[in-house]
Order: C-alpha cells, then structure tokens, then sequence
C-alpha cells in the first residue's frame, strides 16, 4: 500500500484532518458564544424595557398615550425588542390587555414592518408575517390575510388561513371554508380549527359546506359542526352518513356525538353491523345518545362483531352470561 | 376588598402578566414558577387565592392542587388551563379547584374571578 | 514466525484498499446523512415563528392517540409513569396499561390508585394475544380515560399487541413505562399526522439520554449530562445516529427504523400488519420493515416520518455490562430483521428503501463490526512482526477512526446550531472528550459484543437478556431494579 502511496499524500490529509478538525472547533465555540452574547443583549433589554410593556396591559385609557410616545422615542433595538415581547405575550392573553398591546406594537413600529414583510421573496418571511398578522390585527390585516390565502406557497397559504381564524368577518370565513377543499394544499385539521375559532361568526357558511360537491369541505364541516352546535344542521348530518367517502361518513357521526338526532340511528345500525374501524365509530355514536332511544338500536347490535360491540359499550358474552 | 394571591405558572410572560394586572387592584402578589415551589408555598398558608396553571412540566397543576386539598388546605384555586383541554378542567374540578379560566386569558376577567372568589 | 509474516503480508497487500475504500465511504456516507440533516433542521428552525403548535394542542379536532404502556415489574415508577402519560398536552388520548404477569405490585398499585372497576365490554379479538388475559380494568366513568390489562408473562411485544386490540383512538403510541416524556410529545409526534391525514401512517421521535438529569413527577426539571464516561459516549452516538442518521433516513423517504420507545402508527394499518412480531428481538425494527414492505406493496403513497424535535428520554446503561447486553440485543436483532427482510435488499421494486437504507445498514452497519475487527487484527499481528507498513497503517487508522471521530465533530456541531440541549461550557467539553474516546476502546468493545450478539442468533442459542438493570432517575422517582419488560420470555 505505501509504494502506491507516496508520504507526501500522507501528510496531506493529515493536515486536512486538523484543519477540518480546527474549523469545526472554532465553529463550536463561535456558535455558543454568539448565541450567549445574544441572550445577555436581551436580558439587559428586557431588564429595561419589560416593566414598561407590562404596564400598558394595565394602563388606563388617558395613560395609554403618554405610554405610547414614551415606545416611540426609543432607540430601534429598544423598540424591536419591545415588539418581540409584545407579540410573544399576545399569545398569552385576550381581551382589553391584548388591545392595549397590539397598540404598544403599533408604535414600536412593528405592524409597518408585518405589513411590508407579506409580500418578501421568501415564502418563510411571508409566513411569518401570516402568523404576526393574525396575532397583532394591525389596520388591513385582514386583506391581507386573504392575499397570503392565496399564496403559491402551501406553507403560507397553511399559516394565513390559521391566522384568518382571529377575523370573524364574512370574508375570512368564506375563505377558512375553502380551505378545507381536498386539493387546498392547507390541512383540514387547521382549517377546521380556524373555523372553530371563528365560533358562530362561521354557524351559516358551515351548513352550507355540508352540502358542499368537494368531499374535503363537506367532511370538515361535518367535524365541526357538531362542536359548534350548527342550528340546522342535524338533517344534513343525517344525509351525510350515507355520503360515498368514508372519511365524511365518520365526521358526521363524530359530530351527531354531540347533536343527537334519532333519525340518525337507523342508518348508524346499518352501519356499526358492518363492522370495521367505521361500524366501531358508528357503535361509539350510537352508544353517546340519550339511553331511551339508543337502547333497540343496542339491541339490534347484539349480533355485531366483538370490536363494534366493544365500541358500543356491550358485555362480554362470558361475561354477560 | 385586597388579599394575598400565590400566582403560579411556569411561563413568566403569564406570571408577570397576572402579577401586574392584580397588584393593579391593590392585591399583594407572590408568583412561583413550578408546581413543587407552589405546593411549598401553598402549604405555608397565610393565601386567600391561588392562580395554578395546569400545564407545568414537574408537578403539573392538578397535582399540586390535589397534594393541597389532601392536606387539609382549603384555599380557593382558580386553574389555567389551555382552550380546548376539557378533561383538565374535568380534572381540576375533581381535584378540588373553584373556577377556571383558559389560556388565552383575559386579564381583567382573571381579576373578577379573583374578586369573585375572595369574596 | 516468517509463514505469520509472509501471510499477513499477503493478506493485507489484498486488503488494505478495499479497506480503506470501506472506510471512507462508510464515514462519507454518515456525513452525507448528517448534511441532509441539518438542512432539514435548518428548515425547521426558520419555521419556528410559525408552527402553530399551540393553536393545534387546544384543537378539538385532532385525531385521537392512545398512549399503550406495556409494563413488567414497574412498581416502583408505575404510579408516576401513567399519571405523567394522562398529564400530556393533547386534546384527545387514552391510556392503555399491559400488565405484563409482572411479579411486583404494579397492578395492585394502579387498582388502587386509580380506583378501577372492571371492565366487561367485548374483546375485539382482531390481533392474536399469546398471554392469556386475566383481566380487564378501567377508571371509573367521568374519571382519567385508562384502562389496564392485567396478563400472563408473555413479552413486551404481546402486551402491545393485547393493548391494541383494544386502542379506540385512530392513532396508537407505544411508551416504556420507564421512558420520560415531553409534556408536548403526542403533539410533536402527531403533527405528521394532522399535516399531512391521506398518507402519514407511521411516525417516530427521537429518543434521548437522561441520565443525570433531574427528574421530578416523571418529567425532565434540569437536563444534565451523565457523569460516566461510557454514558456521555452514548449521549453523542445517539445524536449522530438517532437524532442526525434518521432525520436524514426520514428526508431520504427510506427510514426503516423507529425506536420502539416511541412509535406512533395508524392503529387502521397496525392491526391490518397485526401489530407486533411476538417473536422478533428486534421488533421494532421489524415492524416498520413490514410496514415499509407493505407500502410499497400497494400502498405507494404511505410514508413514515421522524420527528426531530426531543419527545422520550430513556436511562441508557452506565454499566459495560448492561451496555454489552444491550448491544448485543440490537446487533442480534439487526441480523434478524435484516436476514428476515433479504429479497427487498437492492430490490429496485421496494425503492430507496431497497436501493439504498438496506444496501447501508448491511454494509455499514451489520459488517461494519466485523470488518473493523478483522482490521484491528491484522493491522496489529501485522506490525508486531513487521508485515505491515506503518504508514500504510497509519492511514488506515486516518481513514477509519481519524475520520469517523471528524464525522461525529460534525454532527456535534449541527445540533450546537439546532437544539443545544446542554448549555453548560463544562458539558461541551464533556461532549468533546466523548467525540475522541468513543474511538479509544469504546468502538473496539461494541464491535465485540455486537459480533457475539451476531454470532448468537447464526448459532441459534437461546436469547437470554434477562432484566436490564437500570438506576433510578434522580429526584422524587423511586431508584432500583426496573426490568425492561423483556424478561421470562419462553422461546
């Protein structure tokens, strides 16, 4: 091996190795103390700044302005550390407190900078500003909000319509319910939960999707219909567990759960006598409803494989006996 | 009227958020950041509310309020719990707790329920 | 000795370049995967603004998890275990508990503590369960959604499969009882799911090392590093090859490996598979070859995830001879789901599954012992009576170890800029001295012991592994003998 390998070549990759070695080295300790040097900057911010964030939570409306100038005559660093506080702490809290500080944001000068960041290069950058748009609803979020929705860019079409979940407009609900579409690019969960979020501003429109041609609208729809107790929407849950997709069929029932309606046990019979994982969620509604109409249609399970059975609360049959 | 308020959660923007909003109301406020210092704390008695949050790495909130009311202490609890976790308010419930209120938290409806419970 | 010195010379004039090509391309190929890696988590790092997590830990729409428990002989931690288990941030799970004939209290405590009454409803009877069933408990209606199954001894792989006969939720996690959790696991590990419901059917988080760190009510206060040398050695091989080896695996749309501390899996495909090969040591391993297998036997858009993010903490073993055990277990599992899984290797028809993660954990992962025995050998006979080159040695050992200490130096230093989980400058320079003395003897020892987990099953002795003798988590947790469930397996 050492005639084809000449000493000189030897020596060549040892002194790769220990360049690579120290480069590593030397990246090691960079990265920790930049990350450290990072972390005391803003502790000393915070140290500075935080009393004053905290307060304008509190203030009363004639204190609010004197507090705002005083945000506005700071430094920039002071004030961008001031608008990252403020948009963590608005995960926090609702209600007065978190209009009083989206104002603190407003003059920390944080809202110009969302707004311009919604249409960066980087779809990452836009996504960001999707999330911070929703948290600190500065003056035109909402629009847009709806231009993101539509971003060529799943991810930030993903975050606007989370985001769009804080606006109970019309608009912002009309576009959460497209979303749940099969070929959205936006999971159906977010979106549900936008709509959710969005409470009864969404009751309407969601009905509506139950009846929907696109079978990801109508099983989202059927999710949560149920959880936002839909007025009318009974029926349509009902018609909806003969739907040809089964992940529509198990919505509607997780949603009847919630929403007994006695129609809806003649179908879910037929259905829980079918066995599978769907006849197993089918027993589980059946089983959820009030005891004085679900009791022949237990009966009728009787005969049902052991996992339905099981699902629908029946004894073993050892045990039974 | 005032009163002595042990303020637990281990997020501090929560804490200091709690904090501020009722010593604003002229309460006095003690905050603690993990559910052993709060059982510590609350076994030292001398509180007229305790503000436990539910979702604590260590001791979660529900075990803190379990060990206390095990213990004989009587102190009305009002739970921070995250929306949409039902069963920890099931839980909280069960384990002894007077009211909750869920995260996202509105301050000033935590102070009516402070309010509320000391009266 | 001169016939010694002619055959070692011969022997090592044909084998030095295929070596030393062995060598290069096995370590170039784990910096490949480290470099996949940490473009993955630079991905997720710029993302962090806008993950959402906590807008889906509050979502009632989730999919629901059940969180299986199989527990042998855990009285000591049962307690803690399964309230820490109900206590995860998700808005949907379930608790199943195998007692697993354990010869302790566990099942008396949990009767006790949780007050179960009995619980009479059918069986499925969809999986095949070894142990015969003693008993089935619940809480109380209203109270903690848990369930326990009370068995006959038959190993933690029938316990799981006896708990998910009767998993209700649409998702099903497997946990040692032993394993420590991130109060946000369910939520990381499911993410995949909820992302991504049509194709998603198997996801697996990283496992991490806990020893000497403070744990309290069964979740991490202070995260330390361990003060054994062989455990901190530990600490940097499962960065590189668990945390690193299967983001990257998982990138590559060919990971054939999640750790059975925590799998979660779509309980629709598990109980179609028919959950867990009871007789299979490495039955995790196993069961996503099978998975692997069927995905591409029909299933075309199925796929398994790995979650990065830090879910499951486990106690590694502290002692050479628990370790040896250990890695004699996995090596000897290894052989066995590899040999099992043999015409899907370079099969063009299972993928990159068959193209490429097969071809890799033969080579370098079932040889690698071998080889780098083999190599010591020689390499030392050899220079011992001047049959060997000391340059050409020298540059042997550059290749090997020289380069695979490099390689590890970088995977230290992509989770440096990731998740720095040990924040201390004492720790780092623990890490450091790690990264060098895993190649002075640490390496030398596993190989050993793998090639004799190895050797086992090729001469069919009975697997005897006993319990794994573990010491307890620092803190309020009970200290002592926690068996692994594995123990008292008839063959």
């Amino acid at each position: 091996m050492s005639e084809l390998l000449p000493p000189e070549l030897l020596r060549l990759l040892l002194l790769a190795a220990a360049l690579a070695t120290l480069a590593m080295l030397v990246t090691l300790l960079a990265q920790r103390t930049t990350r450290r040097r990072r972390e005391r900057r803003r502790a000393e911010l915070d140290a500075i700044h935080r009393r004053l964030v905290l307060e304008s939570t509190i203030a009363e409306d004639d204190e609010l302005p004197a507090l705002l100038d005083r945000v506005r005559g700071l430094d920039d660093a002071s004030r961008a550390h001031i608008g990252r506080s403020v948009f963590m702490m608005l995960q926090d809290v609702t209600g007065e407190a978190a209009d009083r500080l989206r104002q603190v944001a407003a003059a920390s000068g944080l809202a110009p900078r969302v707004t311009a960041a919604a249409r960066h290069r980087s779809a990452v950058r836009r996504a960001d500003a999707a999330e911070a748009l929703g948290r600190l609803a500065p003056e035109g979020a909402l629009e847009l909000l709806l231009a993101l929705a539509e971003d060529r860019d799943p991810e930030v079409r993903t975050v606007a319509v989370r985001a769009l979940g804080e606006f109970e407009h019309e608009a912002a609900v009309a576009r959460v319910v497209r979303a749940l579409a099969e070929d959205s690019g936006v999971p159906s969960t977010v979106a549900a939960t936008a709509l959710l979020q969005q409470g009864g501003a969404a009751s309407d429109r969601v009905r509506l999707a139950l009846r929907d041609p696109d079978a990801g609208i109508r099983r989202g729809a059927a999710r949560i219909a149920g959880l936002l107790q839909v007025p009318g929407s009974a029926d349509e849950l009902v018609a909806l567990l003969h739907d040809d997709h089964e992940s529509v069929r198990l919505a509607a029932m997780r949603s009847l759960e919630r929403m007994p309606v006695r129609e809806a046990l003649e179908p879910l019979v037929g259905i829980a006598l079918a066995g599978g994982t769907t006849g197993e969620a089918a027993a589980r509604t059946i089983a959820s409803m009030p005891s004085e109409w679900s009791a022949p249609a237990l009966d009728a399970l009787d005969g049902a494989e052991p996992g339905v059975r099981r699902a629908a609360g029946l004894k073993r049959r050892e045990a039974a006996a | 009227m005032s009163g002595r308020i042990l303020v637990v959660d281990d997020d501090r923007d929560i804490r200091d958020l709690v904090a501020i909003k009722l010593e604003s109301a002229g309460h006095e406020v003690v905050t603690r950041a993990d559910g052993a210092q709060a059982l510590e704390a609350g076994m030292e008695g001398g509180w007229d509310v305790i503000v436990l949050d539910v979702m604590m790495p260590g001791m979660s909130g529900i075990d803190v309020l379990r060990a206390l009311r095990d213990r004989g202490v009587e102190t009305p609890v009002i739970l921070l719990t995250a929306r949409g976790q039902e069963k920890d308010i099931e839980a909280g419930f069960a384990a002894g707790a007077d009211h909750y209120v869920t995260k996202p938290f509105s301050p000033r409806a935590l102070l009516a329920r402070v309010t509320a419970a000391l009266g | 000795m001169s016939w010694l010195h002619d055959v070692l010379e011969a022997v090592f004039a044909v084998l030095a370049w295929p070596s030393a090509i062995y060598f290069i391309v096995a370590n170039t190929s784990m910096l490949v995967l480290i470099l996949v890696a940490s473009r993955h988590f630079a991905r997720y790092l710029r993302r962090s603004e806008h993950r959402g997590e906590d807008a889906m830990a509050g979502s009632p729409v989730s999919l629901g998890v059940t969180v299986i428990v199989p527990a042998y002989n855990e009285g000591a931690v049962i307690l803690t275990s399964v309230r820490s288990m109900l206590d995860l941030r998700y808005p949907d799970h379930e608790v199943i508990v195998v007692n697993d004939g354990s010869a302790d209290e566990t099942m008396a405590l949990l009767k006790e503590e949780f007050a179960l009454v009995e619980d009479d409803r059918d069986l499925p009877g969809r999986i095949p369960v070894r142990g015969r069933l003693r008993g089935v408990w619940r809480a109380p209606e209203g109270a903690v959604p848990l369930v326990v199954v009370d068995k006959e001894n038959s190993g933690r792989s029938d316990s799981v499969n006896a708990a998910l006969d009767l998993a209700s939720k649409e998702l099903v996690v497997m946990v040692d009882a032993d394993s420590i959790l991130e109060p946000d696991a369910l939520l990381s590990v499911s993410k995949p799911f909820a992302d991504d419901p049509d194709r998603v059917v198997a996801t697996g988080g990283v496992v991490r090392i806990v020893n000497n760190s403070r744990v309290l009510g069964g979740r991490i206060v202070e995260l330390r590093m361990p003060k054994q040398l062989i455990t901190r050695i530990q600490v940097v091989e499962y960065l590189r090859a668990f945390l690193l080896g299967r983001t990257a695996w998982s990138d590559l749309n060919a990971l054939i490996l999640i750790s059975g501390a925590f799998g979660m899996f779509r309980r629709d495909v598990l109980v179609e598979l028919g959950g867990l090969d009871p007789d299979s040591i490495g039955e995790d391993f196993e069961l996503v070859m099978r998975i692997q297998r069927w995905i591409r036997d029909g299933h075309r858009e199925a796929r398994v995830r790995f979650v990065a993010e830090p879910v499951s903490w486990t106690e590694a073993p502290s002692t050479l001879k628990v370790l040896a055990r250990q890695r004699r277990r996995w090596h000897r599992g290894l052989w066995e789901v590899l040999w099992k899984f043999r015409g899907m290797l370079l099969n063009p028809r299972y993928g990159r599954v068959g193209m490429l993660a097969l071809p890799y954990y033969w080579l370098f992962e079932l040889l690698a012992p071998l080889i780098e025995l083999v190599g010591i050998v020689i390499v030392v006979l050899g220079l011992l009576v001047g049959a060997v080159d000391p340059v050409a040695a020298l540059l042997l050992l550059l290749v090997s170890y020289g380069y695979g200490t490099i390689v590890t130096l970088a995977a230290v230093v992509v989770e440096e800029a990731s998740f720095h989980r040990y924040e201390r400058w004492r720790d780092l320079a623990a890490v450091l001295w790690a990264v060098l003395a895993e190649s002075l003897g640490y390496r030398q020892l596993t190989a050993i012991w793998r090639i004799q987990g190895w050797w086992a099953a090729l001469t069919g002795r009975k697997q005897v592994w006993g319990e794994m003798t573990r010491t307890g988590f620092a803190g309020a947790t009970a200290s002592g003998s926690i068996a692994s469930g594995q123990a008292e397996r008839g063959d």
